[in-house]
């Protein structure tokens, strides 16, 4: 969808030459996100603004749906692409409806479409329709920065540019606002490259994370990639030290959930329960009810200390305190382990039945699963 | 609506006011003259300050294009030296040029009122913030289209404030046209001065004054019309 071919950038002041991207090569894939990231001055917002020619490419090409677009009129290329920049940039001048018509007004629609399709992208951004005949100054940021997404989507641009578009926007709106806009672009697929200094940002929002360095791409890899083999110190430096942690958050139960794991129903005789939990060295062992909902775990321990061991395992089975539901983070679920002083969970589906268990054992080796995985795909290369 | 209707009730108030001068104190012997002069007073007035609004914005953005970008402070500083000349001054250069007459009064008073709109223009666009510029520039409007749709209409509420001071000096000059045989409600007043005769100068003091009040008033209203809700920082 996107792809650029050797970009450089360089500016020339009075006795030096600054170079601020230094042949970047990128392809960026339809209905991706793309985040670049790096620190201030690492060439990051220069490849951005470079895509839609704000500033002109030192030299290179850029190519979009496979057509080169190096060439192509500044104006023409630019009402193709969304726009969207950290402090919005609203006209104040003109009201919420005049600024989402801007661009399709440049392509001559017709007032009707351009009424319609204002109203259509205010409920994208969940705002109220009321809004559109007020001002910018009369709305919150957070409300801004949704009118300031919505004109960018107006006229539908297959490809969108954010420059740190939810920089200026406080922690709680900016936490809702990424995960609307998320939300939103499962429907619409836009292929997005987008700034931001902010790795859990990133994360968070990324299919591709491209970090830069002194203008130089260092890694454009998939956010787990990144965090499972930042390729040099600097990467590994810049996604910090508790990079593990921050894969957690990449993965949900679903991916580490051992559904191998031995469970016992209700009504299983308890002696021959132990005698296997005893054979396989089974700490613990979850127990099912007829509507294979868990209710309870046999814990060994626990059965060596009690005297005279038989009848059903329902008897004998502790209490859950806590399931999991399959489309919990992992990280969610390591705080859970933590709160509860558990290594295990019995995890279900939304209709409460058993799926399987989620351990420490069984998400270090997802996570270590993956490691290896990328790192013989490294290898084949 | 209120604003307009509060500026009819205003000027007829304004009007009604005059008319009780006219007929019912001594003001009113010279009722024929205040009418003729007063009409030479307008028209002068609003030549001179139509042509400098106009001339004075359309310098004030050819200063602000990248273009000139590097001169333009310089033209401005030129432009703020030429400030401190007395405005007789500048009517006695432009009589000195031109001679004396309708048109040296209009090209005085026009140079004396085009300042005040060429800096506020300058500095209303320059003021627009950049990252509006970006914006627009990202969604693929060319200058043109950026000048008139976003510049120019965001720096509206500076570049009014410069039209309010310009037609302020305006008035307040244009009573001095007299001096170079530009007529205008000066001559009364000069005439009442020289012959001692109160109500003569009173008669052209009192309606200057009027005249500056209800220009004011009107440069109020035209300005609400002009400028977007959105960008004047005094309306909600």
């Amino acid at each position: 969808m996107i792809r650029l071919n050797n970009l450089c950038k360089q500016f020339t002041t009075k006795d030096k030459t600054i170079t601020a991207a230094d042949n970047v090569n990128m392809h960026i894939k339809e209905g991706e996100i793309c985040v670049l990231l790096g620190p201030s001055g690492c060439g990051k917002t220069t490849t951005l603004k470079m895509i839609n020619k704000i500033i002109e490419p030192t030299s290179g090409e850029i190519f979009i749906n496979e057509e080169n677009v190096t060439n192509l009129e500044n104006v023409k290329l630019r009402k193709k692409i969304g726009y969207v920049i950290q402090q919005i940039g609203l006209f104040p001048n003109m009201t919420i409806k005049e600024n989402i018509a801007v661009v399709p007004k440049l392509l001559k629609w017709s007032k009707a479409d351009i009424n319609k399709r204002a109203i259509e992208l205010m409920k994208m951004v969940s705002l109220d329709e009321n809004y559109l005949e007020m001002y910018p100054k009369e709305l919150s940021g957070g409300q801004q920065q949704r009118v300031g997404v919505a004109r960018a989507l107006a006229a539908n641009p297959p490809v969108m540019l954010m420059d740190e578009p939810f920089g200026a926007i406080d922690p709680i709106n900016r936490e809702i606002i990424q995960d609307e806009f998320l939300k939103i672009q499962t429907k619409i697929k836009k292929t997005i490259v987008m700034v931001s200094h902010d790795i859990d940002e990133a994360i968070k929002m990324a299919d591709k994370i491209a970090i830069f360095n002194n203008g130089i791409l260092q890694q454009f890899d998939t956010p787990d990639n990144i965090l499972a083999h930042p390729i040099n110190s600097f990467v590994e430096d810049f996604v910090g030290k508790d990079r593990t942690l921050k894969r957690l958050n990449l993965f949900t139960a679903k991916d580490a959930i051992n559904s191998d794991a031995d469970f016992f129903s209700e009504n299983d005789n308890i002696v021959e329960a132990v005698s296997l939990m005893k054979d396989k060295q089974l700490k613990s062992v979850f127990v099912l009810n007829d509507q294979s909902e868990p209710t309870g775990r046999l814990v060994l321990k626990d059965l060596n200390m009690r005297e005279n061991v038989q009848g059903s395992c329902k008897n004998y089975a502790i209490e859950l305190k806590s399931k999991i539901d399959i489309n919990e983070s992992l990280k969610n679920i390591s705080s859970k382990m933590y709160l509860h002083t558990k290594s295990s969970f019995a995890c279900v589906n939304e209709n409460g039945r058993y799926i399987g268990e989620i351990s420490q054992e069984s998400i270090s080796a997802f996570l270590n699963l993956a490691y290896s995985e990328a790192k013989t795909g490294f290898e084949d290369e | 609506m209120n604003k307009y209707v509060s500026f009819l009730v205003f000027s007829l108030s304004l009007l009604a006011v005059f008319f009780i001068l006219l007929n019912y104190t001594s003001i009113g012997e010279y009722e024929e003259d205040i009418l003729y002069l007063l009409n030479q007073h307008i028209i002068m007035v609003l030549t001179s300050s139509s042509l400098a609004i106009f001339f004075g914005i359309s310098f004030g953005v050819l200063l602000s294009r990248p273009a000139l970008n590097k001169q333009a402070e310089n033209i401005m500083q030129i432009f703020n030296m030429s400030v401190t000349i007395p405005t007789l001054a500048i009517l006695a250069l432009s009589m000195s040029f031109l001679g004396i007459g309708f048109l040296p009064a209009v090209v005085g008073l026009f140079i004396a009122t085009l300042l005040p709109i060429i800096k506020n223009t300058f500095v209303g666009i320059n003021a627009v913030s950049p990252s509006i510029i970006e914006a627009a520039h990202g969604m693929g409007m060319n200058s043109f289209q950026i000048l008139l749709k976003v510049e120019i209409p965001n720096a509206l509420y500076v570049i009014f404030a410069g039209i309010k001071t310009a037609v302020a000096i305006n008035i307040g000059t244009a009573p001095l046209v007299f001096l170079i045989g530009g007529g205008g409600l000066g001559e009364l007043i000069f005439s009442g001065i020289d012959l001692d005769i109160m109500p003569m100068l009173l008669a052209g003091a009192i309606t200057t004054g009027m005249t500056a009040i209800f220009a004011d008033k009107l440069v109020y209203i035209l300005s609400t019309v002009f400028i977007s809700r959105g960008v004047s920082p005094t309306e909600d």
